[in-house]
């Protein structure tokens, strides 16, 4: 469950419901990868951090620039040592008391690669609130052809500059006027692209889907669909003036749902709202005949589908060690959590070859006997999907809008667990088998395989106690945006049983209103 | 230019998602409000009904300024087509009596 602000009211008879999604359509690799130059700078310039991805000062820093330091106690005196202070790119030049340049600083950037981006957005400093009123870009091609330029006249301290440009090599921005006379230049960050935001405005719906398997017998990956108004034709493939030729993989979208009273709607703002995770932008693609388009974006989860792991052998390792390693191979930079409990539990090093990382990671989570997901902050969390936690909220009758269907899965009393090592001489296959059959009962088998399983009998037991949870909740509710998937809810039935019982799988729909598909895992019967 | 208007009247219709829970509470995620107009003209010249009916051919929407209780307001408006019960001649001019237009806003506040 999500930490949430005193105003955030879930469940308000009568409440407001709001979406932000953040959409950096920006080159995915050009920050990385640009070589920045400058026709001249102040010591206190660190002109590496103008594309360093940190879009914000972090200090009023003082200067002695012509009636900018005052005593007012909000200013900071620079240090000797900039190490760790953010000041990203100064100008040594300063603008006179017309606030224009005897000679224009410019600041640059080089690539080896042609890049691609939507615009530019220049983020001046903030903290100080210098910036230039007027500036020209530049973009030019590999042989120093002019290929795109832009005189743009500014009035904030963010400015979007839109200039659809492909295959630049260079790009020089031309600073001209700043705000106020006697001023430097001060860029904390150039990004290669722009930051498009969709609220309900202009947002026809949108869909959020989480799901976890407690067995790990899958690793879903969280899914993003979101309708935009599409009228003016910018998300359609084939409009030249669209933006679909700018659109990369991998390009973020950070989600925030509102939920509270409708007197304290307009004052919400990203920290009392629900923050829903980042995706990275999958496929987008006009419906309705143009008038509405639909993105999809997925979780990291779905990127570790497009690599292989081809690095497995013989042995054993920790949990710890082998996500380690799968991630490593995979060139994911995907951060994970796990209790040293389970970080320790031993598993085989000989993931089948060829497997997508996906796949090893399922796998072994499995071996280790817990269950995974991306969260919301990104991270990859391993836990024990136990039930016997206290429950963070209750989806009573009045938070329900059809009692909810309970299904009861089939008695399962014995668990075969095939463990098959191909990198073992000629291949070895070993079955292991858990079994609690009953006095009268038929033998009802369920079948598993899972090469890196280091400790069959355990790991069989395991999967037969937790298919002896067989009851599985389906209730359309009307969202809690803060609670998440693994955690426990109290959910109602038509019995009065009101049992507590995990939530497995979330769809959030957003129409202007908020609904919620929830399906949730509970006890043994 | 349209004639002076005879009656106006401006209200509003809420927009929200209304669910009845399993409790049989009503419960409502509210959108907001939507402005409604309904005006209704004495008479109107038949020339400038004609060129009405033309706007509304060729736009879904109309920007209209209206008394509100803050004073005037304007919006973007859906506009039904006029209804009209007469057609006469006034001092030699056509013109079409009791004519009534009803608008919606195209967002809500």
């Amino acid at each position: 469950m999500l930490a949430v602000a005193p105003e955030y009211n879930p469940y308000a008879d009568v409440r407001f419901c709001d979406i932000l999604v953040s959409f950096r359509m920006v080159d995915v690799d050009a920050a990385a990868l640009a070589l920045p130059f400058s026709t001249d700078e102040c010591p206190l310039s660190q002109i590496w951090q103008a594309h360093d991805l940190v879009e914000y000062q972090d200090l009023k820093l003082a200067s002695l620039e012509q009636g900018y330091f005052k005593l007012d106690g909000t200013f900071i005196l620079p240090k000797e040592d900039m190490k760790g202070i953010q000041t990203g790119w100064w100008s040594e030049g300063i603008s006179g008391e017309d606030k224009r340049f005897d000679t224009p600083p410019a600041l640059g950037f080089s690539w080896y690669e042609n890049q691609t981006s939507v615009g530019f957005t220049l983020c001046f400093d903030d903290a100080s609130g210098m910036y230039a009123s007027l500036f020209r870009i530049r973009a030019y091609d590999l042989d120093g052809n002019l290929i795109q330029e832009k005189l743009v006249d500014n009035n904030s301290v963010r400015c979007i500059v839109d200039m659809p440009t492909e295959n630049y090599r260079h790009v020089l921005i031309e600073f001209l006027e700043t705000s106020e006379p006697w001023r430097r230049i001060r860029i904390t960050e150039v990004l290669f692209g722009i930051v498009q935001y969709f609220n309900r405005a202009n947002t026809a719906s949108a869909s959020i889907e989480y799901e976890f398997s407690p067995m790990s017998e899958n690793l879903p990956s969280s899914e993003l669909s979101l309708v935009l108004d599409n009228s003016d034709s910018a998300w359609n493939m084939v409009n030249p003036r669209g933006v679909y030729a700018y659109l990369q993989q991998s390009q973020p979208l950070d989600v925030w749902f509102y939920v509270g009273a409708p007197g304290s709607s307009k004052s919400w703002s990203k920290e009392n709202a629900a923050y829903m995770g980042r995706y990275y932008f999958t496929t987008a693609a006009a419906e309705d005949d143009s008038m509405t388009a639909k993105i999809t974006a997925h979780d990291s989860i779905y990127r570790l589908e497009g690599k292989k792991y081809r690095n497995g052998g013989a042995g054993q390792w920790t949990l710890l060690q082998a996500v380690t390693a799968v991630l490593e191979y995979c060139g994911m930079e995907l951060d994970f959590e796990m209790p040293d409990e389970i970080a320790s539990r031993l598993v085989g090093r000989n993931l089948p070859k060829d497997c997508t990382g996906r796949e090893a990671i399922r796998l072994l989570s499995q071996a280790a006997c817990c269950a995974c997901y991306v969260n919301r902050n990104g991270v990859l969390r391993f836990f024990d999907p136990l039930i016997e936690r206290p429950s963070v909220d209750a989806i009573d009758y009045d938070r329900m809008s059809a009692m909810p269907k309970i299904e009861v899965a089939g008695k399962v009393n014995r668990v075969e667990l095939s463990v098959n090592d191909e990198y073992a001489g000629s291949g070895t296959e070993t079955v292991y088998t858990a079994s609690d059959i009953g006095t009268d009962e038929l033998e009802q088998t369920a079948a598993f395989s899972n090469p890196v399983v280091v400790s069959g009998e355990l790991v069989a037991s395991w999967l037969l106690e937790m298919l002896k949870r067989r009851l599985a909740y389906k209730v359309n509710e009307r969202g809690n945006p803060a609670m998440e998937i693994s955690d426990v809810a109290i959910i109602f039935d038509a019995y009065g049983e009101n049992r507590p019982a995990v939530i497995t799988k979330q769809h959030f729909n957003f129409d202007g209103g908020l609904k919620c598909e929830t399906e949730a895992w509970g006890g043994g019967f | 230019m349209m004639p002076r208007v005879k009656t106006i009247v401006v209200g509003a219709k809420e927009e929200s998602r209304r669910t009845v829970m399993v409790s049989g509470k009503i419960v409502k995620d509210v959108l907001g409000h939507r402005v409604t107009i309904a005006a209704a003209w004495d008479w109107i010249p038949a020339d400038i009904v004609a060129a009405l009916s033309s706007l509304l051919r060729q736009n879904s929407f109309l920007w209209v300024e209206y008394p509100s209780p803050e004073g005037f307001s304007s919006g973007s408006f859906e506009i039904d087509y006029p209804s009209m019960s007469v057609f006469c001649y006034k001092n030699g001019e056509a013109v079409w009596h009791d004519v009534t237009l009803d608008m919606t806003a195209q967002e809500v506040i």
